[in-house]
């Protein structure tokens, strides 16, 4: 009963500190490229055109995303165009965003995406770009998969305008993203991170 | 006891049945536990084995509220998140289910600010005419809704200045439930009847909707979500 009651009283620095514990923001460096992930195209391009404009790295990797019925009815553009078209009106020339063969569904397709890009590379320096809550595994999965080919990775928190780590519960967006991330966490944390 | 006897002893247990060895490992309490145990995980994997496929039909189904359709007064395109609502809001209205087709207006994101992207509602007023739902038979709803709730006051002031009885709401199924109990949060006590029509997609639905990846998310998120807005009530 006292546990309920201490747990209800300083339930909000326990949702914080469990926003915070999935968050890696790296201190911003050079690299050869940013990679820019796929999922949240309110906030990860942007940060990477911030990123290309303070010089972090000459080139933005953008995966290439899957379609649906409003996309093929030519209503809509996909996740990559819309990206694109994010960073270039940010001020990234179209000639520094390349895109990366093979659509990607998930974290590790993009790392494999990558992986084939960086086939006949080594040594590579790595600015990963994806959404704050979404860094902590990301960066096991590209750490592990890209092992023979990139020696540094840094990562890039973006943050979502509607929620942040200090009020994410009071979004639906929010909830279900923090929400997502610790239903994977043990199984990315076995497989990527053991 | 002579060293002897001590062999003969030790030699008989090895040489007990493996029935009376087995009532003797049993009649340890924590054996025994742990053999309970073990039969309940095996019985409820097998009892889900066999039926998984209307266990999971039921998960899926008790999150999808689909009524009766009949002639209402509005079609109501709720969630476009779900690319499909506006399709299937059109051909209800081509079937003569409604004279009027209401579309929300929800908060902009930050590309749809920008116009990167098209303004969602605007996406889904071209859809609705791309399938022939008359432009003067297309109305917006409410301005910057955050949610369902939002959506529901919005809808319960057009329902009240037009005084419209009935409403068909176009959603997804994993959401049709949530959708209902957030739109009658946000009516309050206005009496307006909604009927949930939730369109099923090429993907997948209430009845299969564990055979793709999305699907599980979608129903996960569904559940997740609907459980936060009820425990917040």
């Amino acid at each position: 009963m006292i546990a309920l009651v201490a747990l209800y009283l300083l339930r909000r620095p326990i949702l914080i500190e469990a926003a915070r514990i999935l968050v890696v923001d790296d201190a911003p460096a050079k690299s050869d490229y940013i990679i820019v992930l796929g999922g949240d195209p309110n906030s990860r391009p942007f940060l990477a055109a911030d990123l290309y404009k303070k010089g972090i790295a000459p080139t933005i990797l953008v995966c290439q995303g899957k379609t649906d019925n409003i996309i093929e009815a030519g209503l809509a553009m996909t996740e990559d165009q819309v990206y694109t078209k994010s960073m270039e009106r940010e001020g990234v020339p179209s000639d520094a965003i390349e895109q990366l063969p093979g659509a990607v569904e998930s974290t590790e397709d993009e790392a494999n995406s990558l992986a084939r890009f960086l086939a006949d590379k080594s040594s590579v320096s790595l600015t990963i770009v994806t959404s704050a809550e979404h860094t902590r595994r990301a960066r096991w999965v590209f750490k592990k998969i890209l092992k023979n080919h990139v020696t540094d990775i840094r990562m890039a928190a973006s943050h979502n305008p509607w929620y942040n780590e200090t009020n994410w519960w009071q979004d639906d967006l929010g909830a279900t993203g923090v929400a997502h991330e610790y239903l994977k966490f043990p199984f990315y944390y076995v497989r990527y991170a053991w | 006891m002579p060293e002897s006897k001590v062999g003969t002893a030790s030699k008989n247990q090895s040489r007990l049945r493996p029935s009376t060895r087995l009532r003797s490992l049993l009649s340890k309490r924590p054996v025994r536990l742990f053999a309970r145990f073990l039969i309940v995980i095996v019985t409820v994997l097998l009892v889900f084995g066999i039926f998984h496929n209307w266990i999971l039909g039921e998960i899926g189904s008790f999150m999808a509220v689909r009524d009766a359709i009949e002639k209402s007064d509005l079609i109501l395109v709720d969630d476009e998140q779900g690319h499909w609502n506006p399709f299937a809001a059109a051909n209800l209205y081509q079937q003569g289910f409604a004279p009027l087709v209401a579309v929300p207006r929800q908060r902009l994101s930050r590309i749809e600010e920008l116009n990167i992207t098209e303004h969602k509602e605007e996406l889904c007023r071209q859809v609705l005419q791309s399938r022939g739902v008359p432009a003067d038979k297309i109305i917006f709803l409410g301005q910057d809704l955050k949610d369902d709730v939002d959506l529901g006051r919005a809808l319960g002031e057009y329902a009240k200045s037009q005084n419209l009885k009935s409403v068909i709401v176009a959603t997804t199924p994993a959401m049709s439930r949530l959708s209902r109990s957030d739109l009658r949060r946000g009516l309050g006590s206005q009496s307006l009847t909604l009927r949930m029509y939730p369109v099923r997609t090429r993907y997948f639905d209430e009845h299969n909707w564990w055979h793709v990846r999305q699907g599980w998310v979608t129903f996960f998120d569904a559940y997740y979500i609907w459980i936060l807005h009820s425990l917040a009530r």
